[in-house]
């Protein structure tokens, strides 16, 4: 565990050097502070349109930073080959690679504090309120991120960046639409796609289960049991990928 | 040399790899039924010319690679194993660091790989440096590092656990002859400590020089195995005889001789086959007109083994 949490340090250390993170969360910020102004347009609406669009940049952005950070990160390390010092090492490969997932994990943590913080005080000084809701759909956005840096971390465990990227993309985007996609099934008439878009609709992992907007802006209250029960669809999610990634990246020849 | 003890520290038996390279997935045997062993407290040298192998072996030892058949061991250990690693150091070629890290993180780190609480590894890091001679700029970023620099702390690094096997992948390449030298102590002094040696090189007066035994890979396989004076018998190789004047003979001399080499100042080389007569070729230089200069016999050298294996095509 000590291992773990070593690599899992190091990580972060590399990971909040990297320049495009910054790039990435000064356009969240930028969003976030930019939704004032568009809120002040709508009547009596400004505080609803700030949390609305400052939760959608949050959350996209928040992806965007764990795809890329998932796509990354061990690549980096084979590519500049800090790798080999590091697996030389008496540590085993699962090992390695839960601590890069912690790494990452922790990256997206203090980006999301960075964001949430930023929104938070917006909607203060906006007349909003800050309450425990608030604070629960930015922990699910957290776990949607670290959901979607495990997707990434197992496409990294076999492919370049760029087709992790790609897959990840995709993983997201059916993730996004996959209610839209279950709605399509009873269109769809020849029976290879339609077992094929089943199975699509039966594993990807249902991203809409970690936004809860609109419940905030119309007020409608989320129980405890909701953030829970997402909580631990995401672990299990996470689980499985970060299994498959290990069970693949102890297989690699590191030539 | 060093005592060597019966106790096998790696072993290694039938290693086989095979890399499949490119689009059209194209078979490279990088090592090919490679066998031999290391015993405790030795200085072992793989040694071999670019593709010969032992980058493979050496990562196949670290975990880094896994075979497609045979066996690779450390302690008894299977090498795909972590625990067959606890008191090993490596270094690998031309080593790569973090390079926004100060050299004491750096081990840091890496000291916490090794399951190192943080005061042993304060006590332990300024000594390394100092040891690799880097003790005034362990506080200074990597970066800012040269390459001869860089090695050093890859030598540290390997050497962080006090492990009983220290495995280094060409520790002397990018080195400027006194990095060198400095290296070629290090490991004799390791050697002194009863720590046992594994490291491949090009560098084949070193190897010589420092070496109990070596392997010698060509092309994936292990040609030969043994402690250099097995290998190498020292037998006269031929014999140089550098000569001033005495152009009126040459062409006599030449005769005499296996090669002739006419140098810039007026000098002329020649190289006697060891069973000719040094005293015949003296006399007819004199009677020639000429005066010696030098006589040096040639023994025979681990390079010369060395360049006729890689010669050979394949293993006999």
């Amino acid at each position: 565990m000590k291992t773990v949490a070593a690599i899992a340090l190091y990580s972060f250390r590399e990971a909040v050097r990297n320049k495009i993170l910054y790039s990435i969360l000064f356009f969240a910020i930028l969003l976030i502070l930019l939704s004032v102004v568009l809120g002040s347009a709508s009547v009596h609406q400004d505080s609803r349109f700030l949390l609305d669009i400052g939760l959608f940049s949050i959350n996209l952005f928040g992806d965007i930073i764990a795809i890329f950070l998932g796509i990354t990160s061990v690549f980096q390390e084979i590519e500049r080959k800090t790798l080999y010092n590091v697996l030389s090492k008496p540590i085993d490969r699962a090992t390695y690679f839960l601590g890069k997932f912690g790494g990452i994990a922790m990256t997206l943590a203090v980006q999301l504090l960075l964001m949430a913080a930023a929104l938070s005080a917006t909607l203060l000084l906006r007349g909003g309120s800050v309450d425990l809701q608030l604070l629960g759909a930015f922990w699910l956005t957290y776990v949607e991120s670290v959901m979607i840096a495990s997707f990434a971390l197992f496409c990294g465990s076999f492919s370049t960046p760029y087709v992790s990227g790609f897959i990840t993309l995709g993983v997201w985007l059916i993730g996004r639409l996959v209610q839209e996609l279950a709605a399509f099934l009873d269109k769809v008439e020849e029976p290879a796609s339609r077992h094929l878009l089943q199975g699509i609709v039966a594993l990807a992992p249902d991203l809409n289960f970690f936004t809860i907007t609109t419940q905030l802006t119309y007020g409608y209250p989320v129980g405890l049991a909701y953030f829970g029960a997402v909580t631990l669809y995401g672990l299990g999610y996470i689980v499985v990928a970060m299994g498959a990634a290990i069970f693949i990246f102890r297989r690699r020849d590191f030539i | 040399m060093g005592s060597v003890s019966a106790e096998t520290v790696v072993e290694i038996s039938g290693l086989e790899k095979t890399f499949r390279i490119g689009f059209w997935r194209k078979q490279v045997a990088a090592v090919r039924h490679a066998s031999f062993s290391v015993q405790r407290g030795e200085i072992f040298g793989l040694i071999g010319p670019n593709g010969a192998g032992k980058t493979t072996t050496l990562k196949i030892l670290m975990g880094l690679i896994k075979p497609d058949a045979g066996s690779a061991t450390i302690f008894g250990i299977d090498a795909s194993q972590a625990a067959s690693r606890a008191k090993v150091g490596f270094l690998p070629e031309t080593p790569h660091f973090y390079d926004y890290l100060r050299a004491d993180e750096l081990l840091t780190y890496f000291a916490h790989l090794y399951g190192m609480d943080s005061k042993a590894a304060a006590r332990r890091i300024p000594e390394l440096l100092d040891r690799v001679g880097l003790g005034q700029v362990g506080d200074k970023q990597l970066r800012k590092f040269s390459k001869g620099m860089l090695q050093r702390v890859g030598l540290a690094q390997a050497l962080l656990p006090d492990a009983e096997l220290v495995i280094l992948d060409e520790p002397q390449s990018g080195l400027d002859p006194m990095g060198r030298r400095d290296v070629r102590q290090i490991i004799e002094s390791l050697r002194d400590e009863g720590k046992t040696v594994l490291f491949s090189s090009h560098i084949l007066p070193d190897v010589e020089q420092i070496c109990d035994r070596v392997a010698m890979m060509v092309g994936g396989t292990v040609r030969k195995v043994g402690r250099l004076d097995e290998l190498v018998d020292g037998s006269l190789r031929d014999v140089e005889v550098v000569v001033r004047g005495g152009e009126a003979g040459l062409a006599g001399l030449a005769a005499l001789a296996t090669r002739t080499t006419r140098e810039p100042l007026g000098t002329t080389r020649y190289l006697l086959a060891p069973e000719a007569s040094l005293d015949g070729f003296l006399q007819a230089v004199l009677t020639a007109g000429g005066s010696v200069l030098s006589v040096a016999p040639h023994r025979q050298r681990l390079e010369d083994i060395f360049l006729l294996e890689a010669a050979r095509k394949e293993a006999p």
